[in-house]
């Protein structure tokens, strides 16, 4: 049957999609956030800008990691050179599970990271001078996001499709 | 290399001599002077002495006043200036020079005069534009507005609600008053405008009417001509304030060139208010002041050399186990930089504590090398950070951080040899695209290809400053004169240690057991009672748990070298896809520059979170006071200080 013959290409694809929409949903909801908080502060005080926006753009990097992750796979699985090539449902479902680190991961960890860097937007409102300690509280976040990504390159790199 | 000793300083001297005795002190910047407010509460104390006046007041007025000057000079005569000003070098004397204090106060003095004029102008201003926006709608009104009524009949202008109809109105005021006369001058969106001619005698019954309608009258009692040349009263009186707010504004411009002396004349106020500020800490009975505080044993010569001078009593004693006196770290120039990573955890307590900028210097620069192992963002580092610190010569944290920079770049750029990158696999994408070579750095190790190698090599660091850490307890242990105890802390892990190791090599568990046994003997020896110490002995088994965390926590180390150089390699690619080297080069650049950024805060966080979790915990006593002695504290000038002689 047809169906099975595509099934496995179908579901490594499902599996790059999500490493991307999951982890870009996240950081949306991670940057905006973040926004939210910082437009408050400026609203006092123009003037923190520039930190604001750090702050803000550090959840931003687990979207770019999905796209990392989706980009790697669907190189591991031909899109980019020699077209996309029919696949077993086993090799299928390894890709899958391999994008899943990253879709679960970046999901979560982008919206935690807002949340901390939002915080420390209004840690920053009160005390500008403690700018780096912000951004260290949202850097740890960062971390685990940094461990699925590796996860997932690990596995799909290890993968010759 | 060590925390310096500090004693406990009390001096009494003349308060004729208290101006010149705190210059000096400030100027030797080794003694910190603490409150004596606790002296007081004792009758003793409080029958004699008094708490010191001082003028803190009026020096923070003047720091506010010159302060408010150079803000006004940032809005109203910007110069372009990077993210660091270059502090100009002067001499001590340069810097001191109270007529150049006196000649920028009178500059900010003048600055905060044409601010508040430009404050009240911008008042005039919001005034009139009112009173312009309240006469616009009644502009073709041809009558002078202060002068409406005549003999008999009463002039009223005034507004309805835009709800009201203006028919009913009219209707209304016909029926009731048919000597009246509305006229509908103009509508907008809220009102009506409205002219109402009255004859004296129906005045009452049309009021009465019109307030029906919520008919409100406009007065402009004060103005004396039309509304039309009111208007371009206002208008002409408008252009002349923001004349007059120009000049100001020019004045104050014009200012320009003496932002620098305002700036050097804020560092001389502060440190004018630091004395102050110490002065609120003495005692005095009138002819005496009484001082105490921490002196530095580092200065100690040169304050006794000081206060010889003077006619004066002290006494500099050693702090007792209760007194908690602050903790300053006195390393080498070249080893200060790490001095931030310490500073962002904690300082050593004063007792008990130990210096561990020595300790953790190595660790810290080869861990965070090891995770930013790459050629290329190892040397864009270190020349970055090295321009800076010539340039500009940032002091403190910024400093010690630009500083650090350098360290860390080196160690980045060693541990890039030893993995063969540069800007990732840069050079292997670039022959294979561009050139259709195959070509790689010579390498010892390739973490991707490898990355059990690399956690192995990971994990062995770890070990090693685990280990190191427990030495250092030992050590600090035998200082304060308990070394069985420390060698009882640390041995019997090592003896479970080697049998972990035996086992692994040999299989042969014997080992293991003989360490569970001598941890069981040893760990509870704290507690009371037989039972206490059986039991704290096997409670302690469970910190196996805590060894195995603190060991894989180095797993990170693995971890964050293999993100830097994958998301590297991933930029390299995708530059590299559509062969086109304009494309690689733009991506190029703004993906490394990502990758640079967020490692480098990354891998600065991580490096120093092994320290202090898993090193620090192996020995460390926190919670220091940092020494925050009288002295010279610039912002925008560096003092060169010379030696006395």
């Amino acid at each position: 049957m047809d169906i099975f013959a595509n099934a496995g290409t179908a579901i490594a694809f499902l599996g790059a999609t999500l490493a991307v929409g999951m982890a870009c949903a996240g950081s949306g909801k991670g940057v905006g956030l973040v926004g939210e908080a910082a437009t408050g502060v400026l609203s006092e005080d123009p003037g923190k800008f520039s930190q604001c926006l750090i702050l803000q753009i550090i959840p931003g990097t687990q979207g770019l990691y999905g796209l990392v992750i989706w980009f790697f796979a669907m190189m591991k699985m031909g899109f980019f050179s020699s077209g996309i090539q029919l696949m077993s449902i086993e090799t299928g479902c390894a890709f899958f599970a391999a994008c899943m680190p990253m879709a679960i991961g970046g999901l979560i960890t982008a919206i935690a990271q807002g949340r901390t860097a939002a915080a420390g937007i209004s840690l920053i409102a009160k005390r500008p001078e403690d700018m780096s300690k912000a951004l260290i509280m949202a850097i740890m976040v960062e971390f685990y996001a940094i461990l699925c990504l590796l996860a997932s390159f690990l596995m799909l790199n290890s993968m010759g499709a | 290399m060590a925390i310096v000793k500090m004693k406990l300083f009390r001096l009494i001297a003349l308060e004729q001599d208290r101006a010149a005795l705190l210059s000096r002190l400030q100027r030797l910047g080794c003694v910190e002077i603490s409150e004596s407010e606790g002296k007081l509460s004792a009758p003793e104390w409080a029958g004699l002495m008094r708490r010191e006046t001082s003028s803190v007041g009026e020096v923070k007025t003047q720091i506010a006043q010159v302060t408010h000057a150079l803000e006004a000079l940032r809005k109203y005569a910007p110069v372009r200036s990077g993210l660091f000003t270059k502090r100009p070098f002067m001499t001590e004397e340069e810097f001191l020079d109270a007529d150049a204090m006196g000649s920028a106060l009178e500059v900010s003095g003048t600055i905060g005069d044409s601010l508040s004029a430009i404050t009240r102008l911008n008042t005039k201003e919001n005034r009139l534009s009112g009173i312009k926006a309240s006469l616009a709608p009644w502009s073709a009104l041809p009558l002078p507005l202060n002068a409406l009524s005549t003999e008999h009949v009463t002039i009223t202008m005034g507004v309805c609600p835009a709800v009201v109809s203006v028919d009913a109105v009219t209707r209304a005021l016909g029926e009731t008053a048919p000597l009246s006369q509305l006229t509908l001058l103009r509508s907008d969106k809220e009102l009506h405008y409205f002219l109402l001619l009255c004859h004296n005698s129906e005045l009452v019954e049309a009021e009465d009417v019109m307030k029906s309608f919520a008919f409100s009258a406009n007065q402009f009692k004060e103005l004396s001509g039309t509304a039309a040349e009111e208007i371009a009263r206002i208008e002409k009186e408008l252009v002349q304030v923001a004349a007059l707010r120009k000049t100001e504004e020019e004045t104050i411009a014009s200012f320009g060139d003496k932002r620098f002396a305002l700036r050097h004349c804020l560092d001389q106020l502060n440190q004018i208010l630091s004395r102050e500020t110490a002065r609120e800490h003495l005692l005095t009975d009138g002819t005496i002041i009484f001082l105490e505080g921490w002196a530095a044993e580092t200065g100690l010569s040169k304050l006794e050399a000081l206060l010889g001078e003077f006619s004066c009593a002290y006494s500099l004693e050693d702090p007792t186990a209760e007194q908690t006196p602050p903790t300053l770290l006195k390393n080498p120039k070249w080893m200060k930089p790490i001095n931030m990573v310490t500073e962002m955890y904690s300082l050593p307590a004063y007792h008990g504590g130990i210096d561990p900028n020595p300790l953790i210097f190595g660790f810290y620069i080869i861990f965070f090398g090891f995770m930013f192992a790459d050629i290329g963002y190892g040397l864009i580092l270190t020349l970055i950070c090295s321009i800076i610190t010539k340039k500009y010569h940032p002091k403190k944290t910024m400093g010690y951080m630009f500083h650090l920079g350098i360290y860390l770049g080196i160690s980045a750029t060693f541990f890039g040899f030893l993995t063969g990158g540069f800007f990732s696999n840069s050079l292997t994408i670039i022959a294979e695209t561009f050139f259709g070579k195959e070509f790689a750095l010579p390498a010892l190790f390739d973490p991707l290809s490898d990355p059990m190698l690399v956690l192995m090599i990971a994990i062995c660091m770890g070990m090693v400053q685990l280990l190191v850490g427990q030495c250092i307890h030992i050590y600090v242990c035998a200082r304060d004169g308990v070394l069985l105890d420390g060698i009882l802390d640390v041995v019997p892990w090592w003896v479970l240690f080697a049998g972990i190791g035996i086992f692994a090599a040999m299989g042969t568990a014997t080992g293991i057991w003989v360490g569970v046994v001598v941890l069981v003997l040893t760990q509870g020896r704290h507690k009371k009672g037989v039972f206490g110490k059986l039991f704290g002995g096997i409670a302690s088994l469970y910190d196996v748990t805590a060894w195995l965390s603190d060991i894989l926590s180095y797993s990170r180390l693995m971890a964050l070298m293999l993100a830097g150089t994958v998301i590297g390699s991933v930029f390299n690619i995708l530059g590299a896809l559509p062969g086109n080297a304009l494309v690689y080069a733009l991506v190029f650049v703004i993906g490394h520059i990502f990758n640079m950024g967020i490692n480098i805060i990354g891998t600065y966080v991580h490096a120093a979170r092994l320290q202090y979790l898993e090193f620090f915990g192996k020995f460390y006593k926190e919670g220091g006071i940092p020494f925050r002695p009288l002295a010279y504290q610039t912002k925008y000038t560096d003092i060169i200080l010379e030696e006395e002689t």
